[in-house]
């Protein structure tokens, strides 16, 4: 029987997107959690219906606003597998390299904040400014930060004209990262505040079905860039990073190891990339039927399956990583002390607006729409 | 062991079928279940509890119920009294 039922959530300092937690308390020791979703809930599934193929994948890159583009990714691929078609391998190299940058920005931004949850400012700060290159890099050839809109059907929207500069900013961030690291490794503060906190065991973690990151922490390796290989990463060397403990010090070291490999992959994208033109955006057959598609985003497997009929979407089905790696969340909070709460919750990276949320930003303008002012105004 | 993706329900118009994916050594396997309107099924959330937010969220959008999967009458995604079932029926 606990003592305290203590609220964490919808709004809490803690957290940055709202979900409410009902932490069941004895003493200080979590005995129970009891999650509810849908604070932020658009009802994005039920957008899609009856929606035209091109549009939706704008819709589809709209879920989240971290890991854009493994959702444009993840719809591209369902579409084209029900369309039997391969883009060609300058586009497969070039939708590669670009979410491995998605990866390398959200990696660094999930850093800043983790260490921003046991008020470890500075390395918050460093993380961000290196976030930046990354950014500067999207800005420069899609011309946005975060929703890029770069894929199309069976292409992409724009070529890369200058690969030195991309490698440059890359490579850039490499030394901070490196230095952080050794930082967070031997700091002792650090490991008092993220070793042994929020375990989960490799049994568990089969039984819970995780993704991504926090199942490589505890030693699974379900990487679909390597189980499931799409675009280039079948022809792309790197490692997954495994470690054994499946705390919140695994979970970090294995999101910082792989900003590690994500350079590596980006290099071998722009060396083996074939100098071909991208082929211009035309259709020569349309889905039909039912399809999936899934890639590894930064959170873990993104999971798209859609049902089309006259090239128009009738069901829609998204489970993000942070939907398959949730129900684990009580499992790593039981025992724990309630002020090790804010760093196992940031130690999953969730993404609450990944399933629930749509904002609409044009120009220098930000605004939230309902779904019939969405469809009214941007898929008319 | 298989791991379960995901389970996904879609409103037939004469009942709803309910896809569950799974994923057997990097290939994508799946299993359909057709059940009429507010009808129920087995929860699968014995072998894989991951499986009880899937099944609390087709509760939720399309009223079928889950024998034996444990909190299938907690709200997750909707307001408390919200008794639409949003994805049952055609889009107008």
């Amino acid at each position: 029987m606990s003592d305290y039922l203590v609220p964490f959530g919808p709004q809490h300092p803690a957290i940055k997107e709202p979900i409410s937690l009902r932490l069941k308390l004895s003493g200080s020791t979590v005995e129970g959690v009891d999650a509810q979703l849908g604070y932020i809930h658009r009802g994005v599934e039920k957008i899609f219906e009856r929606e035209n193929i091109n549009n939706a994948l704008y819709l589809a890159e709209r879920i989240c606003g971290i890991c854009s583009y493994a959702h444009a990714s993840a719809y591209t691929r369902a579409m084209e597998s029900m369309m039997h078609i391969r883009a060609p391998p300058r586009v497969q190299y070039l939708r590669t390299m670009f979410a491995e940058l998605e990866r390398l920005h959200s990696h660094l931004l999930w850093a800043g904040f983790m260490c921003h949850e046991i008020g470890f400012e500075t390395l918050f700060q460093l993380f961000w400014r290196e976030r930046e290159q990354i950014l500067d890099v999207f800005e420069r050839y899609t011309g946005n930060r975060v929703h890029h809109s770069y894929n199309k059907l069976g292409t992409v929207r724009y070529d890369i004209e200058d690969e030195d500069y991309i490698r440059e900013q890359v490579h850039s961030i490499l030394p901070t990262v490196k230095s952080l690291r050794s930082e967070i490794k031997g700091n002792g503060v650090v490991a008092a505040r993220f070793k042994k906190v929020g375990p989960v065991t490799h049994k568990q973690a089969i039984e819970y079905c995780l993704v991504g990151p926090p199942a490589r922490a505890c030693g699974v390796k379900n990487d679909i860039r390597k189980l499931d290989p799409y675009e280039a990463y079948g022809k792309t060397k790197f490692k997954q990073p495994i470690y054994k403990s499946g705390d919140s010090y695994a979970r970090t070291m294995v999101r910082l190891d792989e900003i590690f490999e994500s350079v590596k992959i980006i290099d071998q994208c722009l060396r083996d990339m074939p100098a071909t033109k991208v082929p211009k955006h035309s259709l020569k057959a349309l889905p039909q039927g039912e399809g999936y598609g899934r890639v590894e985003a930064p959170r873990g497997e993104n999971f798209h399956y859609y049902i089309v009929k006259d090239s128009k979407i009738t069901r829609a089905k998204i489970r993000p990583p942070t939907l398959a790696v949730f129900p684990a969340l009580e499992t790593m909070m039981l025992g724990a002390h309630v002020g090790d709460v804010p760093v196992i919750v940031a130690s999953i990276d969730p993404c609450i607006g990944c399933m629930e949320r749509i904002t609409v930003t044009k120009g220098r303008r930000t605004e939230t729409l309902t779904e019939q002012e969405f469809r009214r105004k941007y898929c008319g | 062991m298989k791991r379960l993706i995901t389970i996904a329900g879609i409103d037939e118009g004469k009942g709803v079928r309910l896809v569950y994916f799974y994923d057997s050594n990097g290939k994508v396997t799946t299993t359909d279940t057709r059940l009429p309107y507010n009808g129920s099924t087995e929860s699968i959330s014995p072998d894989y509890p991951s499986a009880e937010f899937y099944e609390r969220e087709i509760h939720d959008f399309f009223g079928i119920t889950f024998t034996g999967c444990p909190n299938i009458n907690k709200r997750l995604f909707k307001a408390e009294g919200d008794k639409k079932k949003p994805f049952l029926g055609a889009r107008k």
